[in-house]
């Protein structure tokens, strides 16, 4: 807070002035009149003019008291004759109020409020909610008082003759700061510094340290989250994913900038709205975006449409008005002022939302970091004139469809050559007059080239050189196609040793999955391989074969091993000498064992219509067509499959083209050629935008959606009225003149002067955060329904300050953080206890359990697993195998994180709609389907499980017992100390070391005697440990851990 | 007491939620006796908001045999000879005109007559599809409703309604109100259990977790989901190398903590705490125990059609009796494999042939236990089939549709009922959802108009402003 606008606050105060202390009354209209009549009456004689009975209004002064025959419902002074009285305290079934199938039992207590209300003059005020805020009296009262917010509280306090409870211990104070403000606990130097910090403002220092921390916007984002209803999928059917975290971001970010109220509301309703949004102001207008989706197959738009407007008005106005404007969607409003032409004219402000209404999702935009965007432009650079030589080469081709002699000729060609070409049924040539394809083709040290020789050949045209001095080899390595050996089959090459210069040796080497497989003719000590002349992986094949005549050299595969594999790479070396090589190849016999090796597949013959395919377009088009269009790519298949006289010139060149670029034989080398360089460039590039940041904004419609009122909110109606944007009426009117009211105009009057609620709403929930409860505890409802607040004119001075203070959070956070009332200690003597059991007047602090997300952080900041980067993608920590398995369009298979991302806080968790993590589930995080404004705090078995089995925590403690080892001293005494001060923060009392030493010592002599089970329990999660404690000892202090994790303590702010 | 979040949640501080006063003393006993812990039940049972009922129930249980996707009522439960003349034939545009459709938007509307032909069963002579040979045969035990109608003609929302009672999201399903009203009759299971089975023929559907939601009311009364992949129920599984013994000490000294803390701080939600914990240690050993069929006797086996745990429909009705002898609450299971768009005839067969015998044999086997007068089943998808062809199928249709009943306070051999010449529209006793709803709160003691929750200043309940209790059912 900043000093100066506190006094500034201060003198606004005393220029207002009057103390006006409240009055005891037994029936206040506000506080003590108007719930009943609300809750009794209203459902059929409240603001639902169109509903109402007996043309009676109970909501209204004038209707109330209106004569009709000398009888009135409400005769202002006069009970006894006021008809209300009459009715509502009758024995006759048929006349009494409410009546008894509205199942509405007025209580005697809520007879007499009426009664006493009447006498007094049945008086009538405006709802406290909607009344103008105006800074109260400051009460006077003496008492521990450190700000205003004391002085409210203390002296409701006195009036019952209450105390407030004492400041609370240091370490409880700090830990209640540090998880209502970061949703951390403290760490113990934390803790010490506090203790030891003896100066006055030592715990104002501390405020202002958890405010400025990063982890302060975490935590705060992580209430609003629930609020806006963000998640990572859609909600609807197939749930599927959405790109929205930069907005969840955004909101982190704001909390941390300590963004003013007014602005962080303008920027989400109408960010886009904004005169030259900055870019996170865009990703701010992604709130418009988060409802629930649909992309249902037979789900109807209009249906939809419907849907989403009306999801929007109960999000905006729970969120900012604290109001049921969604209940006026069939009807006007049963019980507070909104009629239902308000609901739709509310709606009408979000008709500017482009949106697909069934289907894929809009105006998602994407956010490359500056790396990607440098990459892409590089990639773009070389893409594009690739990509341009293709063009030219197209637009110069003056493709013309051959005539049915030439493809006659060309298939009968390819069949001649096919034919010719064939190998002999029973041969696999590898090597004969032309290289085989191969990955690499070298020599040694590649100082011999590959040299063919035309003179002297076996077979063919040629036949290949080598000379070697010393050793020299030609390596046909990662053969293109790899050759299934089958049992019986004999590899052969014909070898020409040259009389004047013969070889030590020879040796053909075979790779399936090493190269140990070799036959060697001549001095098996010749050739060395691996730096070794080790001879036991190779096969003797006996003498060199007789020099100066061509030899056919037979290697049977099953004598070097290689029967059933896979051969990859064939070698022919030689020691000093000349060798000519030709014709290299397998023999495959009749006897050969296909059931060695799955056969390799027969050739199909060629269909003629493929062959005419490779030079004309129209046996192409025919015969992709009987392929059913397998392996098409989409845009060119949706084109082909139209008959080729029904296709426009655009779509019948485009075909065209494809086919030149990728089929058409005469172009295959020159394009194929470009493709390869382009290919893997064009890859990288999909892949890298495929892997950029995407979030989802608002975008606006020049011509907004028309919106009606729905009579009885059914969408297939279309006879109610058009309605343009407008706040409801009861709440005042914008001044937009005749310019179409937008989000932006909503926006600002949200968090203008004129708006009686934002202020209160807003403020009632930073309340909650700090206490565990509202000074209105219904935080969603300020309407006649929810219930009065305790301290009203707390609320509307503390209203009255965050506004003054420019819609300041942090401000008002600090405001409450440094009052005795939020010191106070939370434990409850029984006198308290039972004059007060639900805390209403804030005579001490709340205690309750830590929300699920901080139920995980806490125990992996203990740990000291969380990783405490700020922001980025969702995150999937352990999730139970098959929970997802429900999910379908498309079915997901959940793959958990690995590294940093396993160890992130609870909110980046991902957050699936209709399955969100089990394990924060368990803890009742909300599903994000619908605006949550408190969570229900259970307790339940389910929570033990997760505690107890849920790997993170297991993993947790396991790393946490790592630590208590390691750093906790040397004693079990000092450990415990250790483990308690580093989780709870503070040290154990004496029984529970003992009872805990006692867990120790058992299960420490279990672990000794049972070093598997150790061993498997400190294997849970992915963390590879690297302590050098004896497993029994980690395990036995992972038991430890694990009751520290599950303590009632553990997990309670208090 | 009208109930919302902030009196639940105070309520549950105060302890007097839980509504016994003797944990702490039961507590103590089972910290003091090593290995007591599963001596100790009923201390945290949670005997439902109601204390009195509205009415004597006619039943303690559900079991729901959900068909989800939207069986065609006209291939399995109302035969219509007068669509099978008009095959083929255009759809007469007075039932069509302004209706809701979905996937047939904007096509050609075309009558298919019925694929299956019908028999008469048991001696009430039920009209029933062939297709359903052993549901036939306890047809006099049935009351089939012909008259179904709904809101939502989607999957999801009509889920939604089917389970909430509203289109909106955030509420709570029928079976976490029924918890919430009553309270469940066991301390070692949940008293709210979801099972799954996929059908191989049509498309599986997704389900969301909303459709066992607790919605505003706190997560103890959320279904609990029983798994056949993985851990049976989540978490229940210990970590690696921890034994049943080690567990126990593990919570044993967790509960001692807990105890000397209570004993500091007055903290009334220790003691509900406390015993969570030890309800968390019972179910799991009960519940290896619940899924566990080889105990069951071959003949058993045989007449649900099931080998065992398997994860089919069949292996999940014998493990609903199991539950329900159990005292679990309500027992939901969703068969995924109803949505037939394509090839109606050979699909509905294949569906109803995966659940059809088991179906029968649930009834025959509660029977048999004498657990068939106090337990509801039903039977039922979420919406049906249009009478107009789609393709060789049929598409989602709300107006009417059919589903069976059976149990405590049905009338066995009726039905009730019907749809016009063509199966369109629901004409004679309409059902709406919310009707059905109302009826199975009733049949349990409960008058639906006064089972509310507050929240966001309405009462809120599972029929919304809506629901009659459908009297022509009732035995």
């Amino acid at each position: 807070m900043s000093f100066r606008r506190f006094h500034r606050a201060i003198c606004v105060l005393s220029l207002v002035g009057v103390a006006s202390s409240v009055r005891a009354v037994d029936a206040d209209f506000n506080r003590d009149v108007r719930p009943i009549l609300s809750d009794k009456c209203f459902a059929c004689h409240g603001p639902d003019a169109k509903h109402v009975k007996g043309d009676l209004r109970l909501d209204l002064r004038e209707s109330a008291i209106r004569m009709n025959d000398g009888h009135a419902a409400i005769i202002p002074g006069d009970p006894s004759k006021s008809e209300l009285m009459v009715r509502i305290t009758t024995a006759d079934e048929g006349e009494v109020m409410p009546p008894p199938e509205s199942h509405k039992e007025l209580k005697p207590h809520e007879v007499d409020v009426l009664r006493e209300w009447i006498k007094q003059g049945a008086r009538y005020e405006q709802h406290w909610a909607y009344r103008k805020l105006a800074w109260p009296g400051l009460p006077t009262v003496t008492g521990t008082i450190r700000n205003p917010i004391d002085n409210f509280i203390q002296s409701n306090l006195r009036k019952s003759g209450a105390e407030p409870a004492n400041e609370t211990d240091r370490i409880t104070l700090l830990r209640r700061l540090s998880f209502d403000l970061t949703g951390l606990p403290p760490t113990p130097d934390e803790v010490r510094a506090f203790l030891n910090d003896e100066s006055i403002d030592a715990y104002e220092k501390v405020v202002d340290r958890l405010l400025k921390s990063p982890h302060y916007g975490e935590r705060m984002a992580a209430y609003w989250l629930d609020l806006v209803r963000y998640a990572d999928t859609r909600g609807y059917h197939g749930d599927q994913h959405q790109d929205v975290t930069p907005y969840r971001d955004y909101v982190i970010k704001a909390f941390n900038a300590n963004t003013p109220f007014d602005e962080f509301t303008r920027e989400q309703l109408a960010g886009d709205l904004l005169p030259g949004p900055t870019m996170q102001q865009k990703i701010a207008s992604g709130y418009n975006k988060l409802l629930m989706t649909t992309a249902e197959g037979g789900a109807q738009p209009k249906e939809y449409t419907a849907k989403y407007a009306a999801d929007r008005v109960r999000n905006a106005s729970t969120v900012w008005l604290g109001s049921t404007l969604g209940c006026a969607e069939c009807h006007d409003h049963k019980y507070d002022p909104f009629t239902q032409k308000d609901f739709y004219s509310f709606a009408a402000f979000f008709a500017d939302v482009r949106e697909t209404p069934v289907g894929g999702l809009t105006s998602v935009i994407k956010l490359p970091t500056d790396g990607e965007t440098k990459r892409l432009a590089a990639l773009g650079k070389q893409i594009g004139p690739l990509e341009k030589q293709i063009r030219d080469e197209l637009a110069a081709i003056d493709y013309k469809e051959p005539r049915p002699g030439e493809l006659k000729a060309r298939v009968a060609e390819v069949k001649k050559a096919t034919e010719e070409n064939k190998p002999s049924a029973k041969e696999i040539i590898i090597v004969d007059d032309e290289k085989p394809e191969a990955k690499t083709i070298r020599a040694n040290k590649n100082t011999h080239p590959f040299k063919w020789d035309e003179e002297k050949k076996f077979s063919g045209r040629r036949s290949w050189t080598r000379k070697a001095k010393g050793v020299a080899q030609d390596v046909f390595d990662y053969l293109k196609e790899p050759i299934h050996v089958l049992s019986g089959d004999t590899f052969f090459v014909h070898a020409w040793l040259d009389e004047e210069d013969p070889p030590d040796a020879i040796m053909i080497q075979f790779r399936s999955s090493n190269w140990d497989h070799r036959a060697n003719w001549g001095n098996i000590k010749s050739i060395g391989y691996g730096g070794s002349t080790e001879n036991s992986k190779k096969t003797d094949f006996g003498e060199l074969p007789e020099t100066g005549k061509w030899v056919k050299l037979e290697v049977p595969v099953n004598d070097v091993n290689l029967r059933g594999r896979e051969l990859v790479s064939i070698a022919l070396t030689l020691a000093n000498g000349t060798v000519h090589w030709d014709k290299l190849g397998l023999q495959r016999t009749a006897t050969s064992d296909w059931r060695a090796k799955k056969p390799v597949k027969k050739q199909k013959k060629k269909d003629p219509l493929q062959i005419e395919s490779e030079i004309s377009f129209a046996s192409w088009d025919k015969w992709i067509k009987k392929q059913k269009y397998k392996g098409i790519e989409r845009n060119v298949r949706n084109i082909l499959t139209k008959a080729a006289n029904k296709r426009n010139e655009k779509d019948a060149k485009k075909a065209l083209s494809h086919y030149l670029e990728n089929v058409y034989q005469p172009k295959r080398k020159f394009f194929g050629d470009i493709h390869k360089k382009l290919n893997p460039l064009k890859k990288e590039r999909d892949a890298l935008d495929k892997a950029i940041l995407r979030t989802m904004v608002t975008e606006t419609l020049g011509n907004p959606r028309t919106m009606r009122v729905l009579p009885r909110g059914n969408w297939q109606d279309d006879s109610g009225s058009e309605v343009k944007p407008a706040v409801p009426a009861s709440l005042g009117k914008l001044k937009t003149g005749n310019k179409r009211a937008t989000r932006l105009d909503l926006a600002s009057w949200l968090t203008s002067r004129e708006n009686p609620l934002v202020a209160r709403v807003f403020v009632n929930r930073l309340w909650k955060i700090m206490f565990g409860r509202g000074l209105a505890t219904t935080l969603d409802d300020f309407g006649m329904q929810g219930t009065h607040p305790s301290h009203p004119q707390l609320l509307d001075w503390l209203s009255m300050e965050f506004i003054a203070s420019g819609w300041d959070i942090k401000h008002t956070l600090k405001l409450i953080a440094l009052s005795h009332t939020y010191r106070q200690s939370s434990v409850a003597d029984a006198n308290s206890l039972a004059a007060d059991p639900y805390n209403n007047r804030f005579a001490r602090q709340g205690r309750f359990r830590l929300d699920a997300e901080m139920v995980r952080d806490n125990a992996l900041q203990v740990s000291g697993l969380l990783v405490d980067e700020v922001g980025g993608r969702s995150v999937k920590p352990y999730q139970p195998e098959g929970y997802w398995v429900h999910l379908n369009f498309p079915k997901r298979k959940y793959a958990h994180d690995d590294g940093n991302k396993q160890y992130r806080r609870g909110l980046y968790t991902y957050w699936c709609r209709t399955f969100p993590h089990p394990s924060l589930a368990a803890f009742d995080a909300s599903t994000r389907e619908e605006c949550v404004v408190e969570r229900v705090r259970s307790n339940t078995p389910q929570q033990a499980l997760v505690l107890l089995n849920d790997p993170t925590y297991v993993e947790a403690a396991r790393t946490f017992a790592e630590r208590i080892l390691d750093e906790g001293g040397k004693s079990t005494t000092d450990r415990l100390k250790f483990a308690y001060e580093r989780s709870i923060s503070r040290k154990p009392r004496r029984d529970e070391t003992e009872l805990l030493s006692q867990l120790y010592d058992s299960h420490l002599k279990q672990f000794t005697e049972d070093e598997k089970a150790a061993d498997e329990l400190l294997e849970t999660g992915l963390r590879d440990s690297d302590s050098k404690s004896s497993k029994a000892e980690l395990a036995a202090w992972t038991s430890i851990a694990r009751v520290v994790f599950n303590l009632h303590e553990f997990i309670t702010r208090n | 007491m009208t109930m919302n979040i902030q009196t639940l949640n105070d309520l549950s501080n105060r302890r007097t939620f839980l509504g016994r006063a003797g944990l702490g003393s039961i507590a103590l006993a089972s910290l003091l006796k090593p290995g007591a812990l599963q001596a100790a039940p009923g201390v945290d049972r949670w005997t439902g908001t109601l204390g009195r009922l509205h009415h004597t129930p006619k039943i303690k249980r559900i079991i729901h045999l959900y068909m989800a996707g939207g069986p065609t009522h006209l291939e399995t439960f109302d035969f219509k000879p007068e669509l099978r003349k008009m095959d083929g034939k255009g759809m007469p545009e007075s039932f069509t005109k302004g209706q809701p459709i979905a996937q047939l938007q904007n096509k050609e509307l075309k009558c298919m007559g019925p694929q299956h032909d019908f028999q008469h069963f048991g001696q009430s002579k039920q009209y029933i599809s062939e297709i359903f040979p052993h549901i036939g045969t306890v047809a006099d035990d049935i009351a089939i409703v012909r008259s179904m109608r709904t809101d939502a003609i989607n999957h999801d929302p009509a889920h939604t309604l089917m389970n909430t009672g509203t289109l909106i999201s955030g509420r709570p399903s029928i079976g976490s109100w029924m918890l919430y009203g009553l309270g469940a009759e066991t301390d070692e299971l949940p008293g709210f259990v979801v099972l799954s089975s996929i059908g191989k023929h049509g498309q599986s559907q997704p389900i969301s977790a909303r459709q066992w939601h607790s919605g505003f009311l706190p997560s103890r009364f959320q279904g609990v989901e029983l798994r056949s992949v993985g851990d049976p129920v989540l978490y229940v599984g210990r970590p690696g190398g921890v034994t049943m013994g080690r567990q126990r000490d593990i919570v044993e000294t967790i509960n001692k903590l807990n105890l000397l803390h209570e004993r500091a701080t007055r903290d009334p939600e220790i003691r509900t705490r406390i015993a969570q914990y030890e309800m968390a240690f019972r179910m799991q050993t009960s519940v290896p125990d619940l899924v566990d069929l080889a105990g069951e006797p071959e003949s058993i086996r045989e007449m649900y059609g099931t080998k065992g745990a398997d994860g089919s429909f069949a292996a999940n009705c014998l493990l609903a009796r199991r539950l329900a002898e159990r005292g679990v609450r309500f027992i939901q299971m969703y068969h995924r494999g109803w949505d037939h768009h394509g090839s109606v005839k050979s699909k509905v067969a294949g569906t109803a042939g995966e659940v059809d015998q088991a179906c029968a044999a649930l009834i025959k086997d509660l029977k048999q236990r004498g657990m068939f007068e106090d337990t509801l089943i039903m039977w039922g998808g979420e919406f049906g089939r249009t009478p107009m062809a789609q393709g060789n199928g049929r598409d989602h249709h709300i107006k009417g549709f059919s589903m069976w009943f059976a149990g405590g306070g049905i009338k066995g051999g009726t039905s009730y009922g019907s749809t016009d010449e063509l199966g369109y529209n629901a004409v004679d006793d309409i059902v709406h959802v919310n009707d059905l709803q109302a009826t199975i709160l009733h049949l349990l003691g409960i008058d639906h108009k006064r089972l509310t929750f507050k929240f966001q200043g309405l009462d809120m309940r599972l029929t919304g402003i809506a629901g009659n209790v459908v009297d022509g059912i009732l035995a």
